[in-house]
């Protein structure tokens, strides 16, 4: 740290190099880190997946399931039933079933009020059975869950996994050698049912209070250790999807991945991860394309932090858990039926009921660029910290450049004869420390925003989500002008220069604590920004000062999500003319904004605080420096070091 | 008062000695047993939990079953089992291991007396065991009580390393502290031989640091070499049995009693083909040829018995000599050891 602190290592050697070269590593660094995440799909710095935990036994069991029948019969019985019921769960024939097949049959009931008007009230209902290990304690628990979709839902319906699930019940039940418990819950509403349900077992709220009342559960079982969600679109399965993207980027553990994929594999079921086999390439560049596209595939659904499914949500709290989907068609014509879905659910659970903890083992960071093959932490994160280290070393080099400058106007002030202190004279670090501060308190007012503006906007009769989303960007645009309201702060170089080092460094943390919890987001974020955060500097140049505002303004938060939508408009929507697109994506964009809002308070996602108060803050920082204007020297006998 | 009392006690069984036969054994017999052993002792560990382990549990209940077979009693087999599998919860046949994935023999049969279960399979106890430093107390069936004629076939089984045996998944006991064991057991004449067989992973290193004499040793694994289980039983779910007690216990089941069948034979049952790991053998401690010494003699129970033509009645009672065993052994061979009462002289004294 002698490099940051010691004034007179400022002649040192190293730090003139660091001076001299530094725009060259940082280009150098910013590259490697591209060069080195793109690497990362390459067979020779990913490796095979493997079993880390030695208590599961994966598949050594031969399955019995013979229910195949049973589950047809629930299926019809279950098609004729929801006909009779428009837009609720059918939970007394539910109820009926898991009692007949021998299970502890409860309900659940929970109120959602809108986050948007909480005058509006939804209210769902939750159905669960638990069987109960024979002969252990009730301390350990197996979570089944199918989401329920009534007939007129938007999503694919889950019927069949209902059937399925009921049937493995029935088989189950017979089972003798259950040494934990399963729960077997159909849930209402999406993940409203999961959430509310998971609250309910726990006795815990995760989002705002009051939004999401998640009620009381009659019935329990021990501590959950896994859990798998089943959603089945058909009878006859093609090939099932594993899904494992969950709330705010986490992912479930590797060995449970493992063990799903495992499982179908034994039982000859095709599957896949992204939509996308086990596929055997014999060329190097096709096989890293291959496996390239099907790691962004995964980046782009786990950057966003909401859930792919109900498993999403278990995640939290400490659950791990994954969901299968089965999809009717198939690549090679090939399907199974029942019985063989029942028998992969079966042996997932034998071996889950081998755990003696909960799973630990194996890897909870990393990436999969196929269904059996992994990319570890410790190889993915040497990635985010090259492209962060690339703005650390500029803060450092520009500390460096600062302290330079000084000293040498202090000697030729000392040449003059005025005496002059050990530090920097003319940064002032009170303003640029109470500007920084401000500019974060500003982030922070974006993310208590919603709060403020819904319970206002609800008493004076006026559409909440378009109000809640115009306060925003009013309030972002009018951060815009903040720059021009500084007045001599905005005029003096070396305070503008150390907004920009700490800003840098702010940029460089955040990310890599960004990335150790959500990898993808980091990444993004990274990718995206630090280019332009490189390039950003007080200039007395108009042109390049224009410039440079142009691409920090392309790297807002907003406009970012913009153009996102944008372009997935015009990807979806190919035949629509300009207009139309523009007018859906600003659509899209709007209730974008307001998911993420939504999700914040009801789930806890943290995607909405995150990008608010740091990525928000960070950027109004630069955006203070990139709009300083610095006078021109008037002697220009010094040449300029940046 | 008191203490003339407890005097009294004290000297009731030197008075009551007398009345006592004593038998005169004849010196040969006493050169037979020198020669052999006069009888047979078992201590099999199994030192690993939980379901996923349950091959060493049928790995040592195998073993305990020939032995038994063989003729071993269970008063002199000491049975370590870390983990009860035949009620674990996820066992689909409660009450039962089986060794074979065709579930032919249950080894958990009816008489089966675990000495040792669950969490009292530990590294000291295991240790105090062997050298007899067990609190007062302890029972017989937790008591290894052998002699300078015993013959101890020590078996263990479980998750090893290099150097190394774990038990439970708390502790492990080294291959030096296992060999001091058997040296303290050599220096209080607590065995006359030893077969040492040990099935895990690095096997071999657990008796490299022996240096006490008349032991053989055999283990499943060379060092670096991982000793691998045998067959799944798909009706159970689990890993049945290992690779090394599978195929010791299909050359034991072809021993009884009166077989000539040697140990020569025995170390050579699992060749590296059916194996896969090297079996190591340490003979270098082991005074006569493997390939002279039946199976029996640590297997089975087979003891010389010789009749006694007379038996001499001593009637009269020294105080001051030492009580029946220092009778026999002075008359015997004389040994290096010598048998001291504890406190003899003191409760003489206060008599």
């Amino acid at each position: 740290m002698g490099l940051l602190t010691d004034p007179r290592s400022g002649q040192g050697k190293l730090t003139k190099l660091l001076i001299r070269f530094y725009k060259k590593f940082c280009v150098l660094l910013y590259v490697g880190g591209i060069f080195w995440f793109c690497a990362l799909a390459s067979p020779s710095l990913n490796a095979n997946t493997y079993f880390s935990e030695n208590a599961l036994l994966p598949g050594l069991v031969k399955s019995m399931f013979q229910e195949d029948k049973a589950a047809m019969r629930y299926y019809e019985e279950l098609v004729d039933e929801t006909d009779k019921y428009d837009n609720s769960i059918p939970y007394p024939w539910l109820l009926a079933k898991f009692s007949q097949i021998g299970l502890d049959a409860y309900t659940h009931n929970f109120t959602l009020k809108s986050p948007l008007n909480p005058k509006e009230k939804y209210v769902g209902k939750n159905v669960y059975g638990i069987l109960r290990a024979p002969r252990a304690s009730s301390t350990e628990a197996l979570v089944l869950s199918v989401p329920y979709r009534p007939p007129s839902s938007i999503y694919p319906p889950t019927l069949p996994s209902i059937a399925i699930a009921l049937a493995f019940a029935k088989f189950a039940v017979r089972g003798k050698y259950w040494a934990k418990d399963i729960i077997f819950l159909v849930t209402d509403h999406e993940q409203l049912g999961v959430q509310a349900w998971l609250e309910a077992y726990y006795g815990v709220t995760c989002g705002n209070e009051g939004t999401l009342i998640h009620g009381d559960l009659k019935g329990r079982a021990g501590a959950i250790q896994a859990a798998i969600n089943l959603e089945l679109h058909s009878t006859k399965i093609g090939n099932i999807d594993i899904k494992i993207e969950s709330l705010n980027g986490q992912l479930p553990n590797l060995d449970l991945v493992n063990l799903a994929s495992k499982i179908c594999a034994k039982e000859g079921v095709y599957y896949t991860f992204k939509g996308k086999g086990i596929k055997y390439i014999r060329n190097m560049y096709k096989e890293w394309k291959y496996y390239f596209k099907n790691m962004l595939s995964m980046i782009s659904t786990q950057s966003t932090g909401i859930p792919n499914g109900n498993h999403g949500l278990f995640l939290r709290f400490g659950i791990q858990a994954l969901t299968l989907e089965g999809f009717e068609q198939s690549k090679n014509g090939a399907r199974v039926g029942f019985l063989t879905i029942g028998r992969v659910i079966e042996g997932i659970f034998r071996s889950m009921n081998n755990l003696l903890e909960r799973f630990h083992q194996s890897f909870f960071f990393y990436l999969l660029p196929s269904p059996d093959r992994y990319i570890s932490i410790g190889l993915y994160m040497p990635a985010i910290c090259l492209i962060a280290a690339a703005l650390i070393i500029k803060a450092c080099a520009k500390w460096c450049q600062l302290h330079e400058t000084n000293q040498k106007e202090t000697q030729q002030s000392e040449a003059v004869g005025t005496i002059v202190g050990n530090t920097v004279p003319n940064i002032n670090y009170l303003g640029v420390i109470i500007l920084s501060v401000t500019m974060h308190l500003t982030g922070a007012f974006l993310t208590a925003l919603p709060e403020l503006v819904i319970p206002l906007a609800s008493n004076f009769e006026v559409n909440v989500s378009h109000t809640v989303v115009l306060c925003l960007l009013g309030v972002i645009l009018s951060t815009l002008f903040i720059p021009f309201v500084l007045g001599r702060l905005r005029r003096c170089s070396a305070s503008m220069d150390f907004l920009c080092i700490i800003s840098l460094l702010e940029l460089g943390t955040a990310l890599i604590c960004l990335a150790m919890n959500n990898f993808s987001l980091g990444i993004i974020c990274g990718i995206l920004s630090v280019p332009f955060a490189l390039l950003i500097r007080p200039t007395t140049c108009k042109y390049y000062s224009a410039i440079q505002k142009l691409f920090w303004l392309i790297v807002h938060p907003a406009t970012i999500l913009f153009i996102v939508v944008l372009v997935n408009t015009k990807l979806m929507f190919k035949q629509e003319d300009a207009k139309e697109v523009l007018f859906r994506a600003v659509d899209a964009t709007e209730q974008s904004i307001l998911y993420s809002i939504t999700d914040s308070m009801i789930y806890g996602n943290w995607l909405y605080t995150v990008v608010t108060s740091i990525f928000i803050s960070n950027w109004l920082c630069f955006w203070c420096v990139a709009c300083s204007s610095i006078p021109k020297p008037v002697v220009s006998s010094e040449k300029k070091n940046d | 008062m008191f203490l003339y009392n407890y005097s009294i006690l004290a000297s009731l069984p030197l008075l009551i000695l007398p009345g006592i036969v004593c038998v005169q054994l004849e010196p040969t017999f006493v050169e037979n047993a020198k020669k052999g052993h006069t009888n047979n002792w078992a201590v099999l560990v199994d030192t690993s939990r939980f379901w996923f382990n349950y091959r060493h549990v049928a790995n040592v209940l195998s073993i305990y079953r020939s032995v038994k077979r063989l003729g071993i009693p269970d008063s002199q087999i000491i049975l370590m089992i870390a983990d009860d599998m035949a009620c674990n919860s996820r066992n689909p046949r409660p009450a039962t291991v089986f060794n074979n994935a065709n579930q032919h023999i249950n080894v958990y049969g009816d008489d089966v007396e675990v000495d040792y279960r669950g969490y009292e399979v530990t590294v000291e106890n295991f240790v105090r065991l062997l050298t007899g430093r067990l609190p007062p107390g302890t029972p017989r069936s937790k008591q290894l009580l052998s002699d300078e004629g015993s013959n101890v076939l020590i078996y263990l089984t479980g998750h090893g390393g290099d150097g190394f045996l774990k038990f439970q998944d708390s502790e492990e006991i080294t291959s030096q502290e296992m060999a001091d064991a058997l040296e303290q057991m050599w220096q209080k004449q607590r065995y006359h031989e030893v077969f040492f067989m040990i099935d895990t992973c690095q096997a071999a290193s657990m008796y490299e640091r022996f240096y006490s004499p008349n032991i053989l040793a055999v283990g499943s694994s060379m060092v670096g070499e991982d000793s691998l289980s045998h067959h799944v039983d798909p009706a159970i779910g689990v890993y049945i049995i290992d690779r090394y007690t599978y195929y010791a216990l299909e050359f034991l089941e072809n021993v009884n009693p009166e077989s000539k069948r040697t140990l020569g034979e025995f170390l050579k049952v699992c060749p590296k083909s059916a194996c896969i790991s090297t079996v190591g053998v340490r003979t270098d401690l082991f005074l006569r040829d493997p390939d002279k010494v039946p199976v029996t003699d640590f297997f089975g129970s087979v003891r010389p018995v010789k009749l006694l033509s007379s038996i001499r009645m001593d009637t009269e009672f020294n105080f001051t000599d030492s009580p029946l065993r220092n009778n026999v052994e002075s008359e015997s061979k004389p040994n290096k050891y010598r048998y001291v009462p504890p406190l003899n002289k003191f409760s003489q004294n206060s008599v």
